[in-house]
Parts: C-alpha cells; structure tokens; sequence
C-alpha cells in the first residue's frame, strides 16, 4: 500500500500484520458470507465501568435555559456599548446555542458579537478564545490554533487555550502534538471529564475502542457531579454512545441514547446516532420515524440520505427518491456556505453524485489532515473511479490503526478494486467483525465484495 | 470586591472553547463541555457582622452559584458541605465551625441542616427560615447578588487586561448588578463564636464536595488580586493559618508591582506591612462593634472602594486619585433585616 502525507511513525503504529491475523480473518469472513450477521454484543472488562455511567444520575441544578442565557447578555450588550466582557458571553452562549442545535447560522453571529467586543478590546482573552472556537467551528483549524496560540503565549496557564490547540492538533491530523497537550491537560486538570472525553477520542483514533468506551464511561461519571446544563450532560452520554456504537455494542450504544435523552429530549446529535442506531438493531419503522423528526428539525443532505436509505430497505422508492432529491437540493445549498458541512455533503454524495462528494471532500482535505478527511477523500476518488488515488489516500484513514466498520469498508473495497485481495479481504471482515449491520446498504455489498474475493482465490 | 471576578474570567474562557469533534461519521459540529469550576461551591463573597436587629448577635453569610441562573445553577451540592470557621483566639485556626449541608432538589427547594461544632441545631428547607437551637437563626437560598463593581474597569486600568476602560470614566457600571446567587446566611449568638473571650472573632468559609475542600475565602479579593492565576487553586486549600508562610512574599511582591504602577510604590516595609495585614486571609471582626468593613463586612458595605486606595498605594495613573470606582451602591436596596439580602431578580 502506498501512502501520502502520513508520518512515519505513525505508519508504523498503522501497519496491519496480514500473517498473523488473516487466519482468523478468514474464519470470519467464511461465517460473514455464509449469512452468520447478527449484531454484535461484545461486553467487555469495561461492562461495569459503562452500566454505572449509563446509570449515573443527572442534577438538575438550575441553570436557565440557553435562551434565558442569551436574551440576559443581549440585554447587557444594548444597555453599555463599552461592555466587551458582556459581548464575550453573548458570543460564547451563541455558540453553545449552535452546539447544542447544530444550526450552523448561529455562528457568524457570534463572530460579528466577537469582533464588536474585540474592537472595545482587541487583546481579550476570553474573546479570543472564543473567536478560535469560532474559527474551529467553522474548519479554520490554523486559524484557530494561531489565536489559542495568542492567548497561550499571555497566559501559560489557560487550559482554555491548551484545550483549544490540542483538539485543533486532532483536526490537522497532528496526532502526536494532539497527544503531548492532552498529556499536559490530563496533568492540570485529572478530574471532571474534560481530559478523559478527548482520550477517548485519542484512544479511538488509535484503535483502542475499549479504552475509548472506559475513558468515556469515566467522564460521563466524573460529568454527573457537576452543574452542567442538560445538553451538556447528554453530551457526554452521547460520546459515550458514539463509542459504544463504534466497538459494535450496539444494544449497550442504544441503553446510553436513551439515558441521554432522557437528560435532553433535544440532544441533537443524539437524536441522529440513535435513528443510526436503530438501522443497525433492524427496526426500520421506527428509524423512518426518528429520521422524519430528525429532517423536520435540522434538515440536512446527510439525513435525508440516511432516511433514504431506510425506505429503500422498505421497498418504498419513490419515498426514497424524494428523500434523495431534497438531500440533493439541500446539498448542494449548503456546499461552500459552511465548511463544517463539507464532509455530512461529501458522504451524502459519494452515493448519489460522486463528482460533488469529490469536489466536497478535496475542500476538507484542504482544511484538515485528519484520519476522517483520508477517508472522505479517498472513497470520494473510489466512487469517482479513481481508484488508484484513492488507494493512496485510504492509507493516511489507516494510519492510526483505527477500528471502526465504515471506515475499514471504504479500505477494503478500495484494496480489492486495486487487486490487493488479502488486505481487502481482512478489512472487509474486520469491518463486518465489528458490526456487521453498520450500513443498510454497505454491509451487504461488503458481504458480497468478500464472497467475490474468496471465489477468485 | 468578590470572587465572582474570577467565575466570570474562567468561565468566560472556558466556555468557549472545547471542541470535541469525533471521529470520521460522527456529528463534528457538536462541542464537548469543559469542565468549570462548580458554580454550586464557588465562593463569591463572605460577610460577617453584627446583626442589625440584635446587638447580640453575629451575622455570617456566603455567597455561592456566581451569576446564579445564567452561568451557574440556582442550588446548593447536595453532596457538598459548607462551612463558617471561626477563630476566638486570633491563631487563624478553627475554633468553631458551622456548617451547611443540603438534600437533593425536590419541588424546588432543598432541605438543609445546619450544624454547629458537629451537632445538629436546626432543620429545614431552602427559602425559608430556620430557627436554631441555642437562638439565632438561618436561611439558605436564591438573593440578588449584594456586590457592586466596575468589573471592566478594574481588569483594564488595574489588570491591564486590553480595553481602554478606567474607573469612574462615563461609562462607569455595575457588572453585577441585576445578578443573583445562592446565599447561606445563618445569626447566631456572638457568644457562640467567641468562646468566652473577647469580642473579637476571625471567619472564614470553605465549601466541599464531598470531603474534597473546593473552595475558602475570607477577605473580599485577596486570592483575586494577589496571587498569580497558576496558584489560586493553590492559596484556596491552604489553610490560613499557613497562608502568610506561603504566600506572604508574592503578596507583598504583588503590592509592589500594583502601587508602582504610577511609579511611586510602597517601599518595601510599607508593602511588608500591608501584607502582614492582608495575611491569614481572614475576616477579622469585633462582634460588639457595629461598624463596617474593615470590621467585618456587611452586605452594603463599598469593598471596592475601601480596597483599592490600599492596592494602588492610592495614586493611579498620571497620579489621579484611585480611591474608588464610582459605583456608590447595590442595585437593590438591602434590608435591615433577617436575612439582610435582597429577593432575586
């Protein structure tokens, strides 16, 4: 396999041992064929550390709404045209309004709040944060490091700005940067989950979803002594799911959904992973409901795509049709407006218009090195035919030695189209080994790409 | 000046920040939350005085929750324990402690216990008053924010902090104002607390979450102004008593720097005395006196104003007089009575 832009080191901790492995390999790809494709529910040592996350309670303190939070700031602002702090909050609880909704509008918002109050102070601390935070929301992940950097160098002790760059450094692909400031974090701030959701997301990356499943288990834990508000609580059920769902315990991954929407019935990225979720487990009726709720709420390209898929697996086309062509219309509005979107537009039209998934994934590659931009951009080549390009850049989504179903599909049918059957055949069955219902549509050509590899051996 | 300076400029940055994008698939616009500190024993402010309504007794309060409703929650850690300690005999070390610990929220409200020396002397729920065993009384709960300041004009003109704000400038305001927190307020006979001695106590609070200290206070400002951002949490678990040991030379450094700000500084015994006064970080109070700050410390009382001539050596800037931030008062008017704070916004 060849590789681009992937350093050595990492190449190395990437690298696949094909001898030892592809006996087993083997094994299971035979069952995979012969139809043994039941969901997976690997309990692990890390059984008790999730149940008790799953079941760690949440207070309700009584922090008011973001809304409340907003309209308090706003009412600051307009009183004093000299409050640049105010400014800052206003800003910043935009932005938690966003994340919590994931309406990419909110954004540029708080950008013009954030300018205002750096115009009144163009050297504050907590504005600049938050325009890096800004910039990262909106994929300038440079940009934003640039300003963390800012603040770092005023104030060496702000983990605010040390948080800032090492989640950047993930965003870059800057893998081993991304490790020595998680370090420093883990150092300065060993308790309340902050340090521990982002190993998770390292020990991910790396391959270690069980790591990845226990750090998240410990923050969610560490979450619930806090005053958080509940879209923040859910987040870390959420992340916890995500994980969960990525280790292929899909029943365990719904368990945490639910207790994160029980926290916040409005929790919007666990709304989505729970319509996945529920492809995954076979209750299809019930996906079509949640994704309906979910294309009323927030329209975007990638659900509509995703609900297509589920009425496709229904028999039901011409709803499938539809839902395709609004994602098409939506997409194709949101390319070039926000770039947080680039890589939701690209997976959405690598199925349905290959050349706009390849124009949408060279502007992600653009913006971040990451495992996922390899992977978004490599596939978009695969379904542009080109296949060869793609083989040099799934490499960079292998680099870490991350585990996880979709991504070891796009690798596995981009080596098999390129002629390297044993890697494609390791990776397809690793993929389907993790969870074999990770994609209504993918799953089964994995099933059938591996069926036709092992005839022609 | 409170400890809500600090929430504020923490939270200010921590919020906005954290960006937890996860991996390939997953929902990347969406932001990990990181950690603040816990509004809910988040010292702001501590007051201890004589009680208005009866000579008698002694009044002491703590402030939680900065920004109570906005940026922190409206309820006290049912896991956390909050605690006055008071010195009788000017060793800076307990000699008497009451605390504070509350149930879960159930209707809204929160039962609480308060506790003197270890024994139960009064039950009851948040919002109401609760009458103590061995006289005197308590009342936990949601209160207008008592403290006024000109939160920007002092992080530009003392703090340097960027802006081109200065204290009594035309736009001179009261960052607190319209704010809220959770306040314990609990009077009990002075006799309680001076323990046959004179009239002269030393108070204190801490706040714990479980049996981890999480917070103290004493004096409006001390950890805010003077001790570097690395060491606050530092000076926060250290107990008084050993607070001149550690931190008497950064506090004095820190007078130095302050005051030379308009180049004349104290002189190095004038800054060494100061912080002999500044350190143990105790509210000194004569409990038969009815006068305030710096004889303990009543909600009304103008900190700000009385803090800063001492920070700045009084001269300021182009050597203006520094001796107050022009903003005269609490937005709402604070009654003489039990429990002395003002209903919340």
């Amino acid at each position: 396999m060849t590789t681009i832009g992937v350093p050595r080191a990492n190449q190395a901790r990437g690298t696949r041992s094909l001898s030892s492995k592809l006996p087993v390999a083997m094994l299971i790809a035979a069952a995979l064929v012969i139809g043994v494709g039941t969901v997976t529910n690997q309990r692990s040592a890390t059984a008790d550390a999730v149940d008790a996350a799953i079941a760690a309670p949440f207070i309700d303190v009584g922090i008011g709404s973001i809304d409340e939070a907003v309209a308090f700031w706003q009412r600051r602002v307009d009183q004093d045209p000299s409050d640049y702090l105010s400014r800052t909050r206003l800003a910043t609880t935009i932005m938690a309004k966003a994340r919590e909704t994931g309406v990419l509008s909110l954004y540029p918002k708080a950008e013009a709040v954030l300018h205002d109050a750096l115009a009144l102070n163009p050297v504050d601390q907590g504005a600049l944060l938050a325009l890096a935070a800004v910039r990262a929301a909106n994929h300038d992940f440079s940009g934003s490091t640039a300003l963390a950097g800012q603040v770092l160098a005023r104030d060496p002790s702000s983990l605010a700005a040390l948080v800032a760059i090492a989640d950047n450094a993930f965003e870059l692909g800057d893998y081993d940067a991304a490790r020595t400031k998680l370090a420093a974090l883990r150092t300065q701030m060993p308790e309340g989950g902050a340090a521990d959701s982002r190993l998770a997301r390292q020990a991910a990356i790396e391959g270690r979803i069980d790591d990845a499943i226990a750090y998240a288990a410990a923050a969610t834990t560490a979450s619930s002594e806090l005053d958080l508000r509940p879209s923040e609580a859910a987040f870390y059920r959420f992340q916890l799911a995500h994980f969960l769902y990525q280790g292929g315990r899909v029943d365990d991954a719904a368990a945490a959904l639910d207790a994160a929407l029980a926290v916040d019935p409005d929790h919007t990225a666990s709304l989505e992973l729970r319509a996945e979720v529920l492809v995954s487990q076979g209750q299809l009726e019930q996906a079509v409901v949640a994704y309906l709720d979910l294309v009323d709420r927030t329209p975007a390209a990638d659900l509509h795509g995703a609900l297509a898929k589920v009425y496709r697996a229904l028999g039901r086309d011409v709803e499938a049709d539809k839902q395709v062509e609004i994602g098409r219309a939506i997409g194709h509005e949101a390319l070039g407006i926000y770039p947080a979107e680039r890589r939701h537009l690209a997976g959405f039209f690598a199925d349905h218009e290959p050349a706009t998934a390849l124009e949408a994934a060279l502007a992600d590659f653009d913006s971040r090195h990451d495992i996922g931009a390899y992977d978004t951009l490599a596939w978009a080549y695969f379904r542009t035919g080109q296949a060869e390009q793609a083989a040099k850049y799934i490499d960079g989504a292998l680099s870490q030695g991350t585990q996880d179903a979709r991504l070891l599909y796009h690798a596995g049918m981009i080596e098999a189209a390129v002629g390297h059957d044993d890697e494609a055949i390791e990776l397809l069955s690793d993929a389907l080994a993790i969870n074999p219902s990770f994609d209504l549509v993918d799953a089964p050509l994995a099933r059938a790409e591996l069926a036709r590899l092992w005839t022609r051996r | 000046m409170n400890k809500t300076i600090c929430a504020i400029c923490a939270v200010g940055l921590a919020a906005s920040l954290a960006v937890v994008a996860l991996p390939s698939g997953a929902a990347d616009h969406l932001d990990a939350p990181i950690v603040k500190k816990d509004g809910r024993t988040d010292l702001t402010d501590v007051y201890a005085f004589q009680s208005k309504e009866n000579p008698d007794n002694t009044v002491l309060i703590m402030n939680v929750n900065p920004l109570a409703g906005v940026v922190s929650g409206t309820s006290f850690d049912p896991k956390g324990t909050y605690e006055f300690s008071v010195d009788d005999d000017a060793d800076a070390r307990s000699d008497t402690s009451l605390s504070v610990t509350f149930g879960p929220v159930a209707g809204g409200t929160q039962h609480a216990r308060v506790t003197i020396d270890g024994a139960t002397v009064g039950t009851g729920r948040t919002g109401t008053t609760v009458e103590l065993r061995g006289g005197g009384q308590a009342w936990m709960g949601l209160a207008d924010d008592p403290f006024f300041f000109d939160l920007q004009a002092f992080n530009d003109q003392v703090k340097g902090a960027g802006g081109d704000r200065t204290f009594c400038d035309e736009n001179a305001v009261d960052f607190f104002a319209g704010t809220n927190v959770s306040a314990i307020v609990i009077e009990v006979p002075s006799a309680r607390l001076t323990g046959g001695g004179d009239s002269n106590i030393g108070v204190w609070a801490r706040t714990f979450h479980r049996k981890t200290m999480t917070d103290q206070m004493g004096r409006p400002a001390i950890n805010t102004v003077f001790t570097p951002d690395a060491m606050k949490d530092t000076f926060n678990v250290t107990a008084p008593a050993e607070q001149p040991a550690a931190f008497a030379s950064i506090v004095t450094n820190r007078l130095l720097e302050l005051s030379g700000l308009d180049g004349s500084p104290y002189s190095q015994s004038e800054a060494e005395a100061i912080t002999s006064v500044l350190l143990p970080d105790v509210l000194t109070v004569d409990t038969g006196s009815a006068a305030g700050f710096l004889n303990g410390r009543q909600p009304a009382d103008d900190v700000i104003d009385a803090e800063l001539s001492v920070v700045t050596g009084g001269f300021f800037g182009g050597s203006a007089v520094l001796t107050s931030d022009c903003i005269p008062g609490n937005d709402a008017a604070l009654p003489a009575t039990f429990p002395y704070l003002a209903s919340p916004h």
